[in-house]
């Protein structure tokens, strides 16, 4: 059984799936269609469903092994998506903003839930990823870059997600939508990384037009801690870390 | 009588213009500056020539000292690394933008200036660099306040204003060495004490662009923050004119200063 996910962007498709993962006990599993390079829908929702099953492109054939949430992208057409469908039992959600005119998601969907209001753009939407695999990140740069992110200052943004490996060893998520006016990074419940450059996948999402590509890439790099200094920072973290063990 | 007090002007030549023109406004018959005349903006040539040709007392900033001494920060000069990214960009443009006159002018400034029981400093008396923040701890406060032999401090650096007030109290100070016996404990009075800080001219950090400074009359100790409105989209089109980062003109147009400043109360300056 798949069940598609569609919806505008930033109208809560994951916040809806993770919502519906919730109150499940059966095997489930999750797949994201060209998301692969930058998997952080995925991350989020496996951190907080550890049990959550990730497929990846080239495992679609595996997609009925359980219950499988397909969150399609925003800019996927649907149409591509559709011998997928096609191929599997699934059930069809759109979820849709009360101010958005979405024909085209309420003819295909067998279930309309309602999102989030967003404010819509008047130019077309650009779309920008950056893959931070390997890299660590300063918090205050990054709290810096990431308002300024979302208070225009590379562009007009829409939407912006990403996930970070931030010095403390800790993965941070955080997730702007227009309207939301909260600067938040949460940490993941997942290990602290503190040997070396980490092995995991991190990155960013951003939606919006105007977008500045050349300005962000440089800002974003000059977030990053240099290798040299990484060992240093992370001897820091552990004997913090053997410390408050030891109060405790 | 009326004094102007102002600091941070950061070559913010547009802001130090309507600011003057202000002071004038108010009457203020003598007008005292707390540094860091040039960094980040873009005429730190122009700013310190107006501030050298009307006289003011001037007092040498942490950017002023930098740019005749070399960076040597601690970590509250960069709370970020990117924050130390943009700072070094600025060092560098601004380090080939002003003129051998103008490094020597910054080299003769003083690291304070007193008149009667008022003092000048940029950042606190112990170092330029250092920030007095409005939430660090009182004791310290006071200490810094004590160590100027003034009852009222002037000080920026910030770029946020404030006017504290240390109320006068008994301290007691008992020093505690390693290989010698316990001293006994010491204990004086302190007067009431005020630390003014007069926010900043040319890189506001309180959310608008608009400049700030004190009034201060020196009969009714009444303080005066003065915000005054300038034309900083000519600043920030001079920023990207001059080759700047055009980050720098989009914080300013915010009041977000060009780039963020430290703002841990507890740090204590190490340069």
């Amino acid at each position: 059984m798949i069940i598609a996910v569609a919806s505008p962007p930033g109208a809560g498709k994951t916040h809806w799936i993770h919502q519906q993962l919730a109150h499940t006990d059966k095997p489930v599993g999750y797949f994201s269609p060209q998301t692969d390079s930058v998997p952080i829908d995925a991350t989020y929702l496996q951190s907080e469903c550890p049990q959550l099953k990730l497929y990846q492109t080239g495992e679609e054939a595996e997609l009925d092994k359980t219950i499988t949430y397909l969150e399609i992208p925003w800019y996927l057409d649907l149409a591509g998506i559709e011998p997928l469908l096609q191929t599997y039992d699934s059930h069809r959600v759109a979820i849709i903003p009360s101010d958005t005119d979405s024909k085209e998601l309420e003819t295909w969907a067998d279930e309309i839930i309602p999102g989030n209001n967003d404010t819509k753009p008047t130019t077309a939407l650009q779309i920008h990823r950056g893959v931070l695999t390997g890299e660590i990140l300063d918090f205050d740069s990054l709290a810096t870059f990431w308002l300024e992110l979302i208070q225009g200052a590379y562009g007009d943004v829409v939407r912006a997600k990403g996930i970070f490996d931030l010095v403390d060893g800790q993965v941070y998520y955080s997730d702007f939508r227009l309207g939301k006016s909260e600067l938040e990074f949460k940490p993941l419940n997942l290990p602290r990384w503190l040997n070396g450059k980490p092995d995991r996948q991190s990155g960013f999402e951003i939606v919006g037009s105007n977008l500045n590509k050349a300005e962000i890439a440089q800002t974003v790099r000059d977030c990053c801690v240099p290798e040299s200094a990484i060992n240093h920072y992370q001897q820091q973290v552990k004997e913090s870390l053997a410390t408050e063990l030891e109060v405790v | 009588m009326k004094i102007a007090v102002m600091s941070c002007i950061h070559g913010n030549y547009a802001a130090l213009d309507a600011v003057l023109l202000d002071i004038d406004r108010q009457k203020a018959e003598k007008i005292y500056c707390l540094g860091d005349l040039v960094g980040y903006g873009p005429y730190p040539n122009a700013v310190v020539e107006q501030i050298r040709s009307l006289d003011i007392p001037t007092v040498q900033g942490c950017w002023d000292e930098d740019i005749v001494e070399g960076l040597n920060a601690c970590d509250c000069s960069y709370p970020s690394l990117l924050a130390e990214k943009r700072g070094k960009i600025a060092h560098e443009w601004t380090n080939k933008e002003v003129n051998p006159e103008i490094r020597e002018y910054l080299a003769q400034l003083p690291h304070t200036y007193k008149e009667d029981n008022l003092c000048f400093v940029h950042g606190s008396p112990s170092s330029n660099h250092e920030y007095l923040l409005p939430e660090m701890d009182a004791f310290t406060a006071l200490e810094r306040v004590l160590s100027s032999d003034a009852d009222i401090l002037f000080c920026g650096h910030t770029h946020v204003p404030y006017v504290r007030t240390l109320d006068s109290g008994q301290l007691q100070v008992k020093v505690r060495q390693p290989d010698q016996d316990e001293q006994p404990a010491v204990s004086f009075n302190t007067p009431l004490k005020r630390i003014i800080n007069v926010g900043s001219v040319g890189e506001p950090r309180h959310g608008r662009p608009n400049a700030t400074y004190v009034i201060y009359d020196t009969e009714t100790e009444a303080v005066n923050l003065r915000e005054v409105e300038y034309n900083y989209q000519a600043t920030c089109a001079a920023i990207l004119d001059a080759g700047l980062p055009p980050i720098f003109a989009w914080r300013l147009a915010r009041g977000l200063e060009f780039a963020e400043k430290a703002d841990d109360p507890t740090h204590v300056c190490e340069r």
